[in-house]
């Protein structure tokens, strides 16, 4: 799985192979530049460079909406299976899990972030 | 241990035929000068690196501009962003890159996805057909 910053150009900023590493490289852009956080998003991409899940924002990672299957917080949530290696959860209840839900009865499978 | 997939080398692919390439862009209508603007990289723009990015470092970067090899990775990627309340593009555009014609590509991030440099003027002149962002 590749995780890729995008900016409203249109234009991949970064480049990642680790989810949570993107997602702090997104805090940390626009920690850097506020005015960033509307243009920019972080994407994820399988293997064959097909995107997968949802675009998350700068307050996706800061609200906690990406929950991490090693974090306290896994009790009473859903969790789905990103790539060999990584899992994360959403909390019941949360917009991520609906749209999991959504993926999920069209039939899409699994998506990255839910 | 950070994970960054850094663009330390960056292998330029040798264009000995025609390509197609597809660029997320504002408009459809080429003679909005947003159209134009649409192929230009930050550098081009003016726009300096972002911060704490590897365009800071890596100034090739900031003077290239994001394709992907297929149409389906240009049109999913603006469909989930626009999916989420933002817009990196409302368009695809399709551009047919010939060879001797000043292109340089590499392969950049994901699999697809392909970092441009060229003249804005000519990468709109390679357009050969743009479509609305659909299901």
């Amino acid at each position: 799985m590749h995780y890729m910053i995008l900016d409203s150009a249109g234009n991949a900023v970064d480049t990642f192979d680790d989810l949570r590493a993107a997602l702090d490289a997104l805090e940390r852009l626009v920690e850097a530049e506020p005015e960033a956080a509307e243009h920019v998003v972080l994407l994820s991409y399988d293997a064959e460079g097909n995107p997968v899940g949802e675009a998350l924002t700068v307050e996706d990672a800061r609200n906690g909406r990406v929950i991490f299957a090693d974090s306290p917080w896994v009790a009473g949530a859903a969790t789905g299976v990103v790539g060999p290696t990584t899992s994360l959860t959403y909390q019941f209840g949360a917009a991520g899990f609906q749209s999991r839900a959504a993926f999920v009865s069209s039939g899409e499978g699994v998506p990255a972030h839910g | 241990m950070r994970h960054r997939r850094e663009p330390t080398e960056l292998r330029l692919i040798r264009l000995d035929e025609e390509l197609e390439v597809f660029r997320l862009t504002a408009t459809d209508d080429p003679a909005d000068p947003v159209f134009e603007d649409s192929f230009r990289s930050r550098y081009e723009l003016d726009l300096p690196p972002r911060r704490n990015t590897p365009e800071e470092g890596h100034a090739a970067l900031l003077m290239g501009v994001s394709v992907f090899r297929r149409v389906e990775q240009a049109m999913e990627t603006g469909l989930r962003v626009r999916a989420r309340g933002r817009n990196i593009g409302d368009y695809v555009a399709r551009l047919r890159l010939r060879p001797d014609e000043g292109f340089d590509l590499a392969d950049t991030g994901s699999r697809g996805h392909l970092t441009i440099w060229c003249d804005s003027v000519k990468l709109a002149a390679s357009v050969v057909d743009i479509v609305p962002l659909q299901q």
